[in-house]
């Protein structure tokens, strides 16, 4: 049970358990329906906030607010590498949550999700890359969360913030990354429902979760993370809005890499 | 940065390789010979009055509060330190004091440099500048008082609260301890705890959903940092770069009623001409000021 001991950081009382809170008044009306919806329509996702080039020290950098997730994301490199010789890139993907970025508190080294998390954003990265331009190179990509609310978004939102950095430090790519995360859940309409950019009640009334990375430039998926239980035709349906959506991501990805090339002095040649 | 670089750079005969356009090649050879001689690079600005980064050679940099940001966390601020981007946050959790100080909750105060904020930064668990920065900061809220612990306890000897605050460095320009310690302050300042009950029968902590209440809080410190350039300047608010150039560092915190509440000092002391003595006795002087400055940013939190 007890972790090891953390010579590290400032020593924190063994057991502590987040603020028990006294139960609702209207209980009833908080689980009538978990997935209604009622500010904004099933396929509509909530506002982005997408800006690049705020970590100064960095090669390439981003920042994303969408919906209840923010992420600062920075690139370093193409670096050199360590031997042994690589005729290609080598790309390091490190997801950290901040201790506060989610309910309840994550204590550091006891927190395992970063891990997997890191993992799959690799894989939805390493096709927009083109890491054989980059031979004895490392590109070190961190993503720092500082809020969080549905795995999925963390996910969706992270591949499209780490599209963006990457693009602001000039590295080359085949095409912009961006991802999309949505539920499914039969308790709404007929035969149950997509909803895009779930909330946290949504996903947690949801059967089904869905997290799609793509490059909607070129109409390829680059990576699809598909988990629970629903008919061969939902999860297409589902997939299928997935990609529709995720163009209106990449829309606002772009505009968002003209704005930061405009700040920087670059903009004239590129909307030109 | 630009025209100060432009205005003292051309003047270097390093400068005179590069054979391009006039402005560009001017800038370029700047940063080369940054790069090459970074401590000849920094003397030259200063023997001008001026500093890399285009301000006076005694001057700070600007900064900005911004706080309850983030919805997770219980009180949370971001601060901008120039270049430099601090992001702290705090969560309060319950746990048995203990037995030794059955009055007393406890704070936890931690700051994190990423690898995200700089690439002389490893990933992993924090590294010796993280720590050391971490334990200045417990210093300073334990020794000050700021968050007085008897005020964190809910039932003596049962429950108590746990303030963990949480520093991120997001991007690291330097002096990131003041910048840290701003950062503190202010989330400290924007935390709303609920109102908790320890219920003697389940042996439980119960919080309300609609009371909250702010944080008790003692003296307020705020910091100042300072570097000693080659014995002969004292270089308020080093960035990035002019810290690797800067054996000697300094660091003053002082409370409300200007009592120092930590006075540190790295590395061989003085500035030629003027004794150890009267160095911290000027740093003291400018923090002063500049403590009044940064106080203004909390003032309204």
């Amino acid at each position: 049970m007890s972790a090891t001991f953390d010579r590290r950081r400032i020593p924190a009382p063994e057991h502590s358990t987040p603020p028990f809170y006294e139960p609702l008044e209207n209980e009833n009306e908080n689980q009538a329906g978990p997935s209604r919806r009622t500010d904004r329509g099933a396929l509509e996702a909530r506002p982005i906030f997408l800006k690049t080039g705020l970590i100064s020290q960095a090669n390439g950098s981003g920042y994303i607010e969408s919906g209840g997730v923010k992420i600062a994301c920075s690139v370093y490199g193409p670096r050199p590498k360590a031997p042994p010789y690589t005729p290609h890139g080598s790309l390091n993907v490190e997801v950290k949550f901040a201790p506060f970025a989610s309910d309840p508190r994550r204590a550091p080294l006891r927190d395992t999700e970063p891990l997997p998390l890191s993992a799959l954003l690799t894989q939805s990265l390493l096709p927009t890359i083109h890491l054989h331009q980059y031979p004895k190179s490392s590109i070190d990509i961190y993503l720092v969360v500082l809020e969080s609310d549905v795995l999925s978004n963390v996910l969706s939102a992270g591949l499209t913030v780490a599209s963006a950095a990457i693009a602001d430090a000039g590295i080359q790519m085949t095409g912009l990354g961006v991802g999309v995360g949505g539920v499914y859940t039969s308790q709404e309409g007929e035969g149950g429902k997509t909803l895009l950019d779930p909330s946290k009640e949504e996903e947690k009334g949801a059967e089904g979760t869905i997290v799609l990375g793509s490059m909607p430039a070129l109409g390829k998926v680059t990576n699809l993370f598909l988990t629970g239980e629903m008919d061969v035709d939902q999860a297409c349906d589902m997939i299928e809005k997935a990609i529709t959506a995720s163009k209106e991501t990449h829309t606002i990805l772009a505009q968002a890499l003209i704005e930061g090339a405009e700040e920087r002095g670059l903009g004239a040649t590129a909307v030109a | 940065m630009a025209a100060t670089a432009t205005s003292s750079a051309p003047a270097q005969p390093e400068a005179s390789t590069s054979t391009a356009a006039a402005s560009t090649s001017a800038a370029a050879a700047a940063a080369v010979f940054q790069r090459l001689h970074p401590s000849q690079y920094l003397s030259r600005f200063l023997s001008q009055g001026y500093r890399p980064d285009g301000r006076k050679v005694r001057s700070w940099r600007d900064v900005s509060v911004n706080v309850g940001s983030i919805s997770t966390a219980h009180g949370s601020s971001l601060v901008r330190l120039g270049d430099t981007t601090m992001v702290c946050g705090i969560k309060a959790e319950i746990a048995e004091p203990s037995a030794s100080t059955p009055n007393e909750g406890y704070i936890v105060p931690n700051i994190d440099l990423p690898a995200l904020s700089s690439s002389r930064f490893k990933p992993g668990p924090p590294g010796d500048e993280a720590q050391t920065f971490s334990n200045w900061l417990n210093d300073l809220l334990v020794s000050s008082r700021t968050i007085p612990l008897s005020s964190l306890v809910i039932a003596p000897g049962k429950a108590a609260w746990v303030i963990y605050i949480d520093v991120v460095c997001i991007n690291y320009d330097g002096n990131a301890f003041d910048a840290a310690v701003l950062a503190v302050m202010a989330a400290l300042k924007n935390a709303r705890l609920p109102r908790a009950k320890y219920d003697e029968d389940s042996g439980k902590t119960i919080c309300s959903r609609t009371e909250r209440h702010p944080l008790q809080l003692g003296r307020i410190p705020l910091s100042c940092s300072y570097g000693i350039f080659e014995s002969t300047h004292l270089l308020p608010d080093p960035t990035s770069f002019e810290t690797s150039l800067l054996p000697t560092t300094v660091t003053i915190a002082l409370d409300e009623k200007d009592h120092a509440c930590l006075i540190r000092q790295e590395g061989l002391g003085g500035v030629v001409g003027a004794s150890g003595e009267r160095v911290i006795g000027e740093a003291w002087g400018m923090a002063e000021e500049r403590v009044r400055e940064l106080r203004e940013f909390l003032a309204d939190i």
